[in-house]
């Protein structure tokens, strides 16, 4: 609850003195009748804007100065007392009512807080105070009439809650401070309004009639008048215009003049009461809800505002399109890189771009399209923009989450990130090479042996035709089928040099359609000495219907090589007869699986993670790469690599791969 | 002697190598007998043997080293040449150990293998008990 310690219980207590003095005042001539009753409206308003916990001191701080008032008058202290009693219930039930059904933060320049002042403070806790104050009087048998005390009681509250609360309160809360910064050049404006009010105030009735009646109409004069006053000064504006009506309005009645003073007092006093609550109310609720529009207002210019700085302070290059693609806003950085304005139809001016530079636009235009018909939220392409060699840019569209759709556009500059990439890519690109030339060192006898075989085939063949041509008859059958030997041998040591070479090479990896049944035939090609010599069997279990890859075959060569030798080393310790590795190939939905089974020692169970790390190794040589290069290449291909023990001896290293979209195993051999 | 045409047995387990070491022997006026693999060699020689045997050091089964054990296991007494593809370091030595004549790399010069063949045999003639 806010709290106003400078509305302290002594100006409480001396407003409600004076207010008593001037609701006194205020009486119609030869009745004790007031027309307006300030104390209780000045204690609600007080109550209003104090903590609860500090009402008691407000209360106590005004029964001196309202029996300081009353029994000056001569009013007995029961009477007084009665009277306090009313007051005080008034101002504290009201202000307890309103603050239960107002929400914090309390804004008393909304609408509901101004109804809730008007209803509840003006009209429903003053019928219940006034018939309980308007009862016990009767019963003391100090009023003649109950029923004339009590509406007189209620609509004399009623004027003082509307014309008074709204003010007071305002003046205490932050928006009073607004509405007069926002008078500052409208001064003269408010001069003007409220010197033809009292002129017209004045007209209406202190001007003695000229007739025997003055004409009602004259009464509807100020209305355009208090009009104005609320929608362009709003509640105090309005408060203040009704409060100067009410002044001259008071001021003449209580002096017999003016349209309210007929014959019967009390009946004058009801009229003026009721014509100042139904011009009153009406013109209260009107402020209040313009003010609520213009705080809506102000809401909205803060939220423009900050979308504004937003969208200024980021670097990246953004544009707003609505649903056709025509630019709606744009921020400072797409200025300046010169993108179409707003009022541009983007795609348009793109497509004319495009062409002119002369690239294929289709797959952007119609990711943005897509967006802008809210077939999808979102859409992002990378692009090498032909005009700018060597910048990357990203453009995303993401669709805007309103009824008129649209979409926002933003160009980013990735530069930076794909030369990261592709950096990170060229060093393991090296990295891998690096092993693979030390893997291929491992295995430099048995490719010796590899390439040994078909040389000693085609020099003894050829010795062996030397030998025949010396002959007398040469058996040209024998010598025909040799050089067909020769030929097939060179072939095949042709084939090895080949393979040797591509792996020893260090060339940008290549994606090619692959199927993986292949590389593993290729692999054991390689191998097939250095299995010979440490007399390990390879079983190999291949599934007809594998799935095509795309991938670099020599890195996924590389990737099985390794986990060829890594068996075999595993297997080294066994008897030669259970040195046995099982390759199987099977098809798992969109991937191609290919797994590796040893009968070796296995790996222990918290390495089965770690074996993939770089410089992980068991073995006396080697850098422990192998494993690490061989994830991050089966990685690269979108895949997976990863090691289980198998339940008896050995373990497994498995791998998956992703298919090549639909193409078939067989069409990729083609 | 020098008029009887010598039998050699060629042990390699790559029916190319095989062939061409065949054709080789042939032509050089040799009588030559081939096996892809150690036991059949065994098998064969137990019964008929040969002058010589040729056998590659990496044969798949029972290796160069086994046959030879086997054969003085067996009493298989004959000269023996032994020739590899792969240069490892001892094999030579190991070979000799084992009972061979020679140990020779591939690829192998015609003319050095007659000369490690004629060598093997005509030393086994003079030392042995034929």
């Amino acid at each position: 609850m806010p709290q106003h310690r400078a509305l302290g219980p002594v100006v409480v207590a001396l407003a409600y003195l004076l207010g008593s003095i001037v609701g006194l005042s205020l009486q119609f001539p030869g009745t004790q009748i007031s027309v307006f009753w300030p104390p209780n409206a000045i204690l609600l308003a007080a109550l209003l804007v104090t903590a609860r916990r500090y009402w008691w001191t407000h209360v106590a701080a005004v029964l001196p100065a309202h029996l300081l008032v009353q029994l000056g008058m001569g009013i007995t202290l029961p009477a007084a007392l009665v009277n306090f009693a009313g007051n005080v219930g008034d101002a504290l039930l009201g202000a307890l009512i309103i603050g239960r059904l107002l929400p914090q933060p309390r804004r008393f320049d909304q609408l509901r807080a101004v109804a809730l002042i008007v209803v509840v403070g003006g009209l429903l806790v003053p019928a219940i105070t006034s018939l309980l104050v308007s009862g016990v009087f009767a019963w003391l048998g100090l009023t003649p009439d109950l029923w004339l005390s009590w509406r007189l009681r209620l609509l004399t509250n009623a004027l003082a809650v509307i014309t008074l609360v709204p003010p007071i309160v305002l003046t205490f809360s932050p928006s009073a401070w607004a509405w007069l910064r926002a008078l500052r050049g409208r001064g003269a404006e408010a001069a003007v309004l409220f010197a033809v009010l009292a002129a017209i105030s004045a007209l209406v009735f202190l001007v003695p009639p000229a007739g025997p009646q003055t004409p009602s109409i004259l009464l509807y004069l100020p209305f355009p008048l208090l009009m104005w006053a609320a929608l362009r000064f709003g509640l105090v504006g309005a408060s203040l215009s009704v409060s100067t009506l009410g002044g001259f309005a008071l001021f003449a009645a209580v002096r017999d003049r003016g349209p309210f003073a007929t014959s019967d007092p009390v009946e004058n006093a009801t009229s003026l009461v009721l014509f100042l609550l139904v011009s009153g109310v009406p013109l209260l609720l009107l402020a209040a809800v313009m003010n609520e529009r213009e705080s809506v207002d102000a809401g909205r210019r803060s939220i423009e505002m900050l979308h504004g700085a937003v969208l200024g302070s980021l670097r990246d290059q953004i544009a707003v399109l609505d649903r056709d693609g025509v630019i709606v806003e744009v921020n400072g950085a797409w200025r300046e890189s010169g993108g179409a304005a707003p009022g541009a139809h983007y795609l348009e001016e793109w497509k004319q771009k495009a062409g002119d530079l002369g690239y294929g636009v289709q797959p952007m235009t119609r990711g943005i399209e897509s967006v802008l018909r809210g077939e999808r939220e979102r859409f992002q392409i990378e692009i090498l923009p032909a005009h700018s060699p060597g910048i990357w840019i990203q453009l995303s569209a993401e669709s805007l989450p309103h009824t008129e759709g649209g979409a926002v556009l933003t160009v980013t500059d990735i530069t930076a990130r794909k030369q990261a990439e592709l950096e990170v890519r060229e060093r393991r690109s090296e990295l891998a090479h690096l092993t693979r030339v030390a893997t291929l060192g491992e295995l430099s006898g048995a490719l010796a042996h590899e390439l040994s075989q078909p040389l000693t085939a085609i020099l003894s063949n050829a010795q062996a035709a030397q030998r025949l041509l010396a002959r007398d008859q040469p058996d040209l059958r024998e010598i025909r089928g040799i050089l067909g030997d020769i030929a097939d041998d060179d072939r095949r040591a042709g084939e090895v040099i080949q393979r040797l070479r591509a792996m020893l090479r260090n060339d940008e990896p290549e994606l090619v359609p692959l199927d993986l049944n292949e590389v593993v035939h290729e692999v054991l090609a390689l191998e097939r000495s250095d299995l010979i010599s440490h007399r390990v069997v390879v079983l190999q279990e291949l599934a007809a219907d594998l799935p095509a890859l795309r991938g670099d075959r020599v890195q996924l060569q590389q990737v099985l090589l390794n986990l060829i030798l890594n068996a075999c080393q595993a297997m080294a310790g066994r008897p030669a007869p259970e040195r046995r590795i099982v390759i199987a190939t099977a098809r798992d939905g969109d991937f191609a699986q290919l797994t590796i089974s040893d009968r070796g020692t296995g790996i222990a169970a918290d390495a089965l993670e770690q074996v993939f790390e770089p410089f992980f190794t068991t073995k006396r040589q080697g850098l422990g790469l192998g494993l690490s290069i061989c994830r991050s290449i089966v990685e690269d291909h979108g895949g997976k690599l990863w090691a289980s023990n198998n339940e008896g001896v050995g373990a497994t290293f498995h791998l998956t791969l992703p298919a090549d979209d639909g193409v078939s195993s067989e069409a990729a051999r083609a | 002697m020098r008029h009887r045409r010598l039998r050699v047995a060629v042990v390699d387990d790559e029916e190319t190598v095989r062939r061409a070491l065949g054709r080789f022997f042939a032509a050089a006026g040799y009588d030559v007998e081939t096996y892809a693999s150690g036991s059949e060699f065994l098998d064969a020689a137990g019964e008929n043997r040969p002058d010589c045997a040729i056998i590659d050091v990496h044969l798949t089964g029972l290796t160069a080293m086994d046959v030879l054990d086997r054969m003085v296991e067996a009493g298989i007494d004959l000269p023996t040449v032994v020739v590899t593809g792969r240069h490892l370091p001892g094999v030579t030595e190991r070979a000799l150990a084992a009972g061979a004549s020679a140990c020779l790399r591939k690829p192998l010069d015609g003319e050095t293998l007659l000369h490690a063949v004629t060598t093997a045999v005509h030393r086994a003639e003079r030392g042995g008990k034929r």
